[in-house]
């Protein structure tokens, strides 16, 4: 893809349909003005955007839609800071800008013929949820794949109708939890990395993809280490605070890698070469 | 490309001439930072350095990148062409060695070698902007460019460099813009003897030995690797008070922020410098803070500078024109940060 002469330019969107997804995550479906702009916006799953709320400013978020379903762009917004917060405030017919596709992305073609292993807490199934559907979408290049994800409740569960089509096909395993049930839930009660430990996957071809916050990820990381994963096997997903996405602004390095050029997405053996801060 | 010498008291009809076709900018009289002028005498001013340094000449403080309007049809996005960032033609003279290596190493950070992008904004502000440089004839308190390994003080990195050899310039056309400066002095230059050369040199070493401490900056770089975790950082950074003046002063920092500004439905999207050394530089919006404490933002100047950005680029980012050194308010001195850290234990 052709790099925009003016890569500060936004292309104009506009919101198809707000899905509400937990009490403070919204999804938006978007879609570019202008035909040319959605034709040219050549992604993969792992990329990133800029969204601009014109007035309040620009955040980023990943792309949690697939290429596979051509035509839109969705984005998980949970209500935080400024600009996540003016999302919120945005219905369909509004319009944003986009800005991207921005930084690298996972390398699901290296993943073929391999077991995956999705492990996702919270709003971190986002990113998670782009590769899961483009590997769903491409069934026969991959071999087992199981997704393990959970939240606080199970009304922070995000994405659930779409869960419920996981959770109903034959060619891939959900396992869901919750830090705290309530009468309704019928579903397994407790955190994320003890579930992983429980599950044992092998580590024999298999790949373990985790996104989540920060506590998840260090015990998951632990565990995936006591199953014997390698630091390569083992890939995320990170967040630094950003403003260009083009390597210029200087504030989202790790070490001499800027997350938004160089990541967001790493390997467990590529972060720790990084050292530094993380 | 060929050398020239021109007489001092010629100097300023060369400079007349490329006041004809450019706008012709060199440190004010004030000594705060380059200025638009026609004292063709003041601009080779010889002696200090200007407090700002030129590079607000390409990267502004503060720069629209767009515009934007909201009507019922939806939002009007209209672009700042890039190329409207300079309207005028210039001509930046008596830059100093230093600064004009902090531009070479800016256009690397810019460029899209680098990342991926080129900035357009500073490209073409780089691109219509020729610069002049000059070797100064002292250098001031706190200067230790003989010390950066980036700075040729006989060659410095501009169009033309000049050395002042008493009774003439030296002056060397290093790009093609170059000569076609010299080119408007015709008659004023004559082609430059071994004799001049030698002497071009001679200073230049001379001016290398005054201004080095013996600073290991391209040294530090393998070094730092060990020190991320050292308590030194901590104890490096206690006097900061987060002012954020010697980034903002620092000819090679680049970091920037992206913000809106709208009144009723128009409104327009600028960015502005920012620096690593304000709290809320890298805070998320979760709350998370990777660089929390002074001693974190400390280790981020100065790792970003001769650690992070020479393995990306194979260059030191820092010119020792010891801006941060003379204007910190509470007197935290980077050539003590750089001698400390080198004779740190690894942890």
């Amino acid at each position: 893809m052709p790099k925009p002469s003016n890569p500060y330019l936004p292309s104009p969107a506009r919101i198809e349909e707000v899905r509400v997804e937990t009490p403070d995550t919204k999804t938006f479906k978007v879609v570019f003005c202008e035909d040319d702009c959605r034709d040219g916006f050549a992604y993969r799953p792992g990329h990133f955007a800029e969204v601009s709320v014109f007035g309040v400013g620009e955040a980023p978020f990943c792309i949690n839609s697939t290429p596979t379903r051509p035509g839109f762009l969705e984005f998980s917004i949970k209500r935080m800071g400024r600009v996540t917060s003016a999302m919120h405030e945005m219905m369909g017919g509004e319009q944003i800008g986009v800005r991207g596709p921005l930084g690298n992305s996972f390398p699901v073609e290296e993943w073929r013929g391999r077991k995956l292993l999705f492990i996702g807490g919270g709003i971190g199934l986002a990113p998670l949820r782009s590769a899961i559907n483009y590997c769903l979408d491409n069934r026969a290049d991959y071999g087992e794949i199981n997704v393990v994800y959970g939240a606080r409740s199970p009304a922070d569960l995000v994405y659930k109708p779409e869960l419920e089509q996981w959770g109903a096909r034959s060619d891939m395993k959900l396992h869901l939890t919750v830090d705290g049930g309530n009468e309704e839930w019928k579903g397994r009660v407790g955190f994320v990395p003890p579930l992983v430990t429980e599950l044992g996957p092998s580590r024999e071809d298999t790949i373990a993809i985790t996104c989540g916050p920060p506590i998840m990820i260090r015990l998951v990381l632990q565990g995936l280490a006591q199953l014997g994963f390698s630091d390569e096997q083992i890939v995320t997903t990170l967040e630094m605070r950003m403003k260009c996405g083009i390597g210029k602004c200087g504030r989202c390095n790790i070490g001499r890698s800027y997350v938004c050029v160089d990541g967001p997405v790493y390997n467990l053996a590529q972060l720790k070469a990084l050292g530094g801060e993380h | 490309m060929p050398d020239y010498v021109i007489a001092k008291d010629k100097a300023p009809e060369w400079l007349r001439r490329l006041g004809e076709k450019y706008a012709v900018y060199a440190p004010g009289a004030d000594g705060m930072g380059f200025a638009r002028t026609t004292d063709y005498v003041g601009a080779l001013a010889p002696s200090g350095n200007t407090r700002r340094p030129p590079k607000e000449m390409f990267f502004p403080t503060s720069q629209t990148l767009l515009t934007f309007k909201q009507g019922e049809q939806g939002v009007e996005i209209n672009e700042v062409a890039p190329e409207s960032a300079v309207t005028e033609r210039r001509l930046l003279v008596g830059v100093r060695p230093c600064d004009a290596a902090a531009l070479s190493l800016l256009d690397v950070v810019f460029s899209e070698q680098y990342s991926g992008y080129e900035d357009p904004f500073y490209r073409s502000a780089r691109t219509a902007t020729p610069v002049i440089s000059l070797l100064c004839a002292e250098p001031l308190e706190g200067c230790f460019c003989g010390d950066a390994p980036g700075v040729d003080l006989a060659s410095a990195a501009a169009d033309v460099a000049l050395v002042d050899l008493g009774d003439r310039y030296f002056a060397e056309a290093r790009s093609e813009t170059g000569q076609e400066l010299i080119a408007a002095g015709d008659g004023l230059f004559a082609a430059a003897s071994d004799a001049d050369r030698e002497a071009r040199d001679k200073i230049a070493a001379d001016f290398r030995v005054r201004t080095s401490e013996s600073l290991p900056l391209a040294e530090l770089r393998e070094k730092l690797r060990g020190l991320h975790d050292s308590p030194l950082w901590q104890q490096l950074s206690q006097k900061c008070v987060r002012c954020g003046v010697c980034s903002f002063l620092c000819p090679t920092c680049h970091c920037f922020d992206i913000q809106d500004e709208a009144i009723g439905d128009e409104g327009y999207r600028y960015r502005c410098w920012d620096t690593c050394q304000f709290t809320d530089f890298a805070l998320m919006t979760s709350g998370e803070n990777p660089r929390r404490d002074a001693a974190a933002r400390l280790k981020q100047r100065i790792c970003h500078k001769l650690e992070y950005l020479p393995d990306r680029t194979d260059m030191i980012y820092c010119v020792g024109c010891g801006r941060c050194v003379r204007l910190c308010p509470v007197g935290m001195d980077v050539r003590e940060t750089i001698e400390e850290l080198s004779v740190a234990q690894a942890e």
